[in-house]
């Protein structure tokens, strides 16, 4: 470790950062925003227009900005403290704005742009939500299935089984090459492959192969070469299911971003008309 | 051609023909006697458009033959012209198979019989040697070539190349490409190349791409075929053009025939010289490669000066100048007398030629210290070795008491520890009195321990001795490990050879001075790896403390050297002396319950494992990924490219795991850096804080990539930010772009972001907290925590 420079000593997750500080920091504000909110007695009956309502606005619209900061923050590589301590910050300060924010609305929705706002920040905090779950779990699990495996290297694998494949496939007939060359399909559409795949699963085509020659396996007298295509392709059938569990995985963890992201953006422009309207129309 | 010559000088390449330049140009009678077709047959060996680099940069090129850094093709015409300008009296394939000494004169004798007389003899042979030739007699459709100028110039043909050895190697993978190559073995192994070379040729043969021919010995040549003797008979391999690279005879064996004495047994020592070149045969010179200076403008500059010494002109060295120039913190001295007292007074220097001593001190620096200056501090990277000119300086043994001191003497040396271990300083030495010291660079002292027998005797004799005393029992006085030292002997073990079995019986103690080591025990079914030991720490005491047999097996984890300490002598050291008994059985207990408490703990023992298998053991800070925090974002590589010309130094996804732990492809800052061994201008360098970076004076040669076993260097050429604002947003990278066409690549890896404020950007860029960069003093910590 080099002296005097402040790095982990090992890995810790944005979510135990520097012993949860951010989580301490939001719970204290939460408490503090819930207990001035009881204690506070507004005359007209609205929060939102009263000293405390424009500072929980102001709160609320400060987190908000703090919480944009963090897709520029992301970008702006080696300055600043560690990104760990902003994304703790973010989740933190993301889960404590829909208390401060719906304290600030004083449960009060309806049909106009206030309450969009409000809801854009619900969902856009939902869904920030289902990535804290997706970030927490899925690591794990893909970690597990790769098995020391990256998705390239599965890939060579399998080219390497196509190859023995077709050169074991080439003496056992028209249907065998068939359905060989179907499963090959496969093998391509999985190296052009959309890392996207969030649907896909299984591998089909490489299954009906092997479903085939299983069938022929005991139909023909080549006994020999059909068992060890079978085998095989019983291999690819795993490789490629494997790297389609785990590309789903991949595209589960990404997934929600195409949600939180744009709807972070729907809430900068509403909260934008929100505090228009709030000054200069009211 | 006249048969009494004033000098003749063998051998043209620099130094040859630089002293031939001199000799033409002052008017002597001269001839320059080549055994091959042409001059400067290294040069004309390199690989076309080869960069010739003209180092050492500060010395003054001293030749009536023009040189500076430029292209092959360059520097071989100016010579040429040069040859022609001066007229220098060349004598190309005339190779001298003998010198006679004679009353007055010398006899050469050339190949053909022919005889050559003259005064003064110049052997300028460079280390090349004579090329082996193939014993066959010529077939007119078969060229054969003991060196290939340009492996592009080759397509679709079908080539034998004959060796075993890294020159064979390097043509034929060249080849690889565009032709159909063979490769003739006389054995089955590749034993004299380098296992980088030994790999790639494996892997070309294992793919196909090399048709080997192995247990092969040449034996005819006939109409466009040559033929081999196999085990299995006599193979005819149809053909275009066969290369021989068969090595060559050592020229020591030739220089010795002459009557040259050398200045040890040792295979890379030099002939003992005068200042003026001569051998210890009086009118018989020696310059260039030969003598032991390898580099182009040393030779050029020793042509010269060899003439003029001939000619009976008594001239300073070419680097005078500059030695003046490195001795000026001295004061106004006389370079003549501080060699002669550094040969005289500093032991380490002993056995060192006094022009070997002179490249020394040009290399290094001299530092003059007032009392109480520090010299470095306790934790400082930095690896050079002191050697003590004038004063005494003070080791501070003790971190928190600066009073414990133990003070070295002029004439001595120290800061070896840092050199031998390639880890951090362990002390903090200061000035004891207004001092003088020499600091003499890593590189410079590895090339010395390996050249020099003496230079290694010295340093180690005196470094086992203090290894000993701080690693064993810092309280314990200097003499008493000074007998234990004597008999001490000091082992090296590759990586993944055994120091002891479980088992066996204890009959020494080991202490690490150099890599680590693993340490394991069979429980039951299983090998258990319960620890590792680094340099500075010893293993084996368990044994010898309980007298009973070896508790656990130690293997190298890698590379390891380690001073091997006589059980009994030990013993009776612990019996005699409480201080160090009580230090020893401290450890001693330490490690018993560590050990109990891993063999509980099975699956931290497995990473523990596989991480000393993947050699991060010899790392001083490698990267590590915990996977089950890494959501594969690749913002660690992004802001890598973003801060380092839009090349990332790192590739994550690549590199092997393990449980959790994920080590991705980028740099582990070595402790003995692999890609340091080779660097033609001395690039890569290590800075006090430890990072290992290139310095731009990289030429691109590529040594170190190829030399790195974790494959984290790359070549490259730097790119240019491209602003997009749109593409920053929606992908979240700068674009990049090529510089231009003419950019040249250069080594590229990992910095550990030097000169970047707050360290590595790769760490700080990861959003989950999944990177982190370690030590290997935390893998124990690691595999617990990664389980």
């Amino acid at each position: 470790m080099i002296s005097g420079v402040d790095q982990p000593h090992q890995s810790v997750s944005f979510l135990s950062y520097r012993r949860f500080f951010y989580l301490k920091l939001s719970s204290a504000l939460v408490l503090i925003c819930l207990m001035a909110y009881l204690i506070h007695e507004p005359i007209a009956g609205h929060i939102g227009s009263t000293w405390l309502g424009y500072t929980f606005g102001g709160i609320s619209a400060g987190l908000v900005l703090f919480l944009l900061w963090f897709g520029i923050q992301k970008r702006r590589y080696g300055q600043g403290t560690p990104l760990s301590g902003w994304l703790s910050g973010h989740v933190y300060l993301g889960g404590a704005l829909v208390i401060v924010a719906t304290l600030h609305s004083d449960f009060e929705l309806g049909p106009n742009l206030h309450s969009l706002t409000w809801l854009l920040m619900v969902m856009t905090v939902l869904s920030g939500v289902i990535g804290v779950i997706v970030y927490y779990r899925y690591p794990a699990l893909l970690s597990a299935s790769r098995r020391g495996l990256t998705d390239s290297e599965i890939l060579v694998q399998v080219d390497a089984l196509d190859r023995q494949c077709e050169a074991l496939g080439a003496t056992l007939g028209n249907n065998v090459e068939d359905a060989l060359s179907q499963s090959r399909s496969e093998t391509s559409s999985m190296r052009a492959g959309c890392h996207l795949s969030v649907r896909a699963k299984d591998a089909p085509l490489t299954h009906a192969a092997r479903l085939l020659i299983e069938r022929l396996c005991d139909d023909k007298d080549d006994h020999g070469r059909g068992r060890e295509l079978h085998a095989l392709l019983v291999r690819k059938e795993t490789l490629l299911r494997d790297l389609r569990h785990q590309r789903h995985l991949l595209a589960l963890m990404r997934a929600w971003l195409y949600f939180h992201v744009p709807l972070s953006v729907g809430l900068l422009v509403a909260m934008a008309g929100h505090v228009f309207l709030v000054f200069f129309y009211w | 051609m006249t048969s009494e010559f004033d000098v003749v000088i063998v051998g043209s390449g620099p130094a040859g023909l630089s002293a031939g330049a001199r000799a033409a140009a002052t008017g002597m009678t001269h001839v320059v006697l080549e055994a091959a077709s042409h001059s400067a047959d290294t040069l004309v060996r390199y690989q076309r458009g080869k960069f010739v680099m003209a180092y050492p940069s500060t010395l003054p090129l001293r030749s009536d033959l023009p040189f500076a850094a430029a292209s092959r093709e360059e520097v071989l015409q100016s010579w040429g012209d040069r040859i022609d300008e001066l007229g220098i009296n060349m004598c190309y394939e005339a190779r001298v198979t003998g010198i006679e000494r004679g009353e007055s004169a010398f006899v050469l004798i050339i190949e053909k019989e022919q005889r050559i007389t003259t005064k003064s003899v110049v052997l300028a042979i460079g280390l090349q040697g004579n090329v082996n030739k193939l014993d066959l007699s010529a077939d007119e459709r078969l060229p054969i070539q003991y060196h290939l100028d340009d492996a592009a110039a080759h397509q679709s043909e079908r080539i034998v190349v004959i060796g075993a050895g890294d020159s064979a190697i390097e043509n034929a993978l060249g080849l690889v490409e565009n032709n159909t190559v063979y490769v003739a073995n006389r054995g089955e192994e590749f034993v004299s190349a380098k296992s980088a070379n030994e790999s790639s040729i494996r892997s070309a043969i294992d793919a196909g791409s090399v048709i080997p021919l192995w247990n092969a010995t040449a034996i005819e040549l006939d109409n466009g075929s040559i033929a081999f003797n196999t085990p299995n008979g006599v193979t005819v391999v149809d053909c275009d053009r066969v290369i021989a690279r068969l090595g060559a005879a050592p020229p020591r064996r030739f220089l010795e025939a002459c009557g040259v004495e050398f200045s040890s047994n040792d295979r890379n020592a030099p002939p003992t010289l005068s200042a003026r070149y001569e051998s210890n045969v009086p009118g018989l010179y020696v310059v260039g490669a030969v003598a032991g200076y390898p580099l182009i403008k040393q030779a050029l500059n020793q042509g010269y000066e060899v003439i003029e010494h001939i000619r009976g002109h008594s001239i300073d060295p070419a680097d005078e100048a500059l030695l003046k120039e490195c001795l000026s913190p001295l004061g106004n001295v006389s370079v003549t007398e501080v060699m002669h007292r550094l040969a005289e007074e500093i032991a380490v220097f002993k056995g060192l030629g006094s022009l070997a001593l002179r490249e020394v001190v040009a290399e290094s620096t001299i530092h003059v210290l007032a009392e109480g200056a520090v010299v470095f501090e306790r934790n400082d990277y930095t690896n050079s070795l002191f050697v003590i000119f004038e004063g005494a300086v003070a080791v501070l043994i003790d971190s928190n008491d600066s009073t414990r001191r133990v003070i070295i003497n002029k004439g001595n040396f120290f800061g070896e520890m840092g050199l031998i271990s390639g880890r951090r300083r362990n002390a903090t030495v200061v000035a004891q009195q207004r001092c003088t010291l020499l600091e003499v660079p890593r590189r410079l002292m590895v090339k010395l321990c390996e050249t020099v027998v003496s230079v290694k005797a010295a340093m180690d004799h005196e470094a086992v001795i203090r290894e000993m005393q701080t690693h064993i029992a810092p309280n314990v006085s200097r003499e008493t490990f000074a007998g234990l030292a004597h008999d001490a002997e000091i082992v090296a073990y590759p990586a993944g050879t055994t120091l002891f079995r479980q088992g066996e019986e204890g009959d020494a103690l080991y202490l690490l001075r150099k890599g680590s080591v693993s340490i394991s025990r069979r429980i039951g079914t299983r090998e258990i790896t319960l620890s590792y030991a680094r340099a500075g720490h010893y293993v084996g005491e368990m044994a010898l403390l309980s007298d009973r047999p070896r508790s656990a097996t130690v293997r190298a984890a890698v590379d390891c050297e380690a001073i091997r300490i006589d059980g009994e002598h030990f013993k009776a050291l612990m019996a005699e002396n409480d201080s160090a008994r009580a230090a020893v059985e401290r450890t001693f207990r330490e490690r018993v319950a560590a050990n109990e408490k891993m063999s509980q703990h099975e699956s931290a023992s497995d990473v523990l494992e596989f991480l000393l298998s993947q050699g991060v053991s010899e790392a001083t800070d490698i990267l590590v990924i915990d996977e089950s925090l890494c959501t594969g974002c690749n913002n660690c590589e992004a802001a890598c490219a973003a801060t380092h010309h839009g090349i990332a130094r790192l590739d994550r996804e690549a590199g092997p795991s393990f449980a959790n732990v994920h080590l991705p492809t980028s740099c582990r800052h070595c402790e003995h850096p692999y890609c340091m061994v080779d660097c033609p201008p001395d690039a890569i360098k290590r800075s006090a804080n430890g990072e290992i970076y290139i310095e731009d004076s990289c030429i691109g040669c590529g040594n170190c990539e190829k030399n790195c076993p974790y494959n984290v260097i790359q070549m490259a050429a730097p790119r240019s930010r491209r602003p997009n604002v749109l593409a920053w947003l929606l992908f979240g990278q700068d674009r990049f772009e090529e510089v231009g066409a003419n950019v040249p690549e250069q080594a590229v890896k990992c910095d550990m972001c030097i000169g970047i404020d707050g360290g590595p950007v790769c760490v700080r860029s990861c959003p989950t907290g999944a990177a982190a960069r370690i030590s290997p003093d935390m893998l124990i910590n690691l595999s617990s925590v990664s389980t």
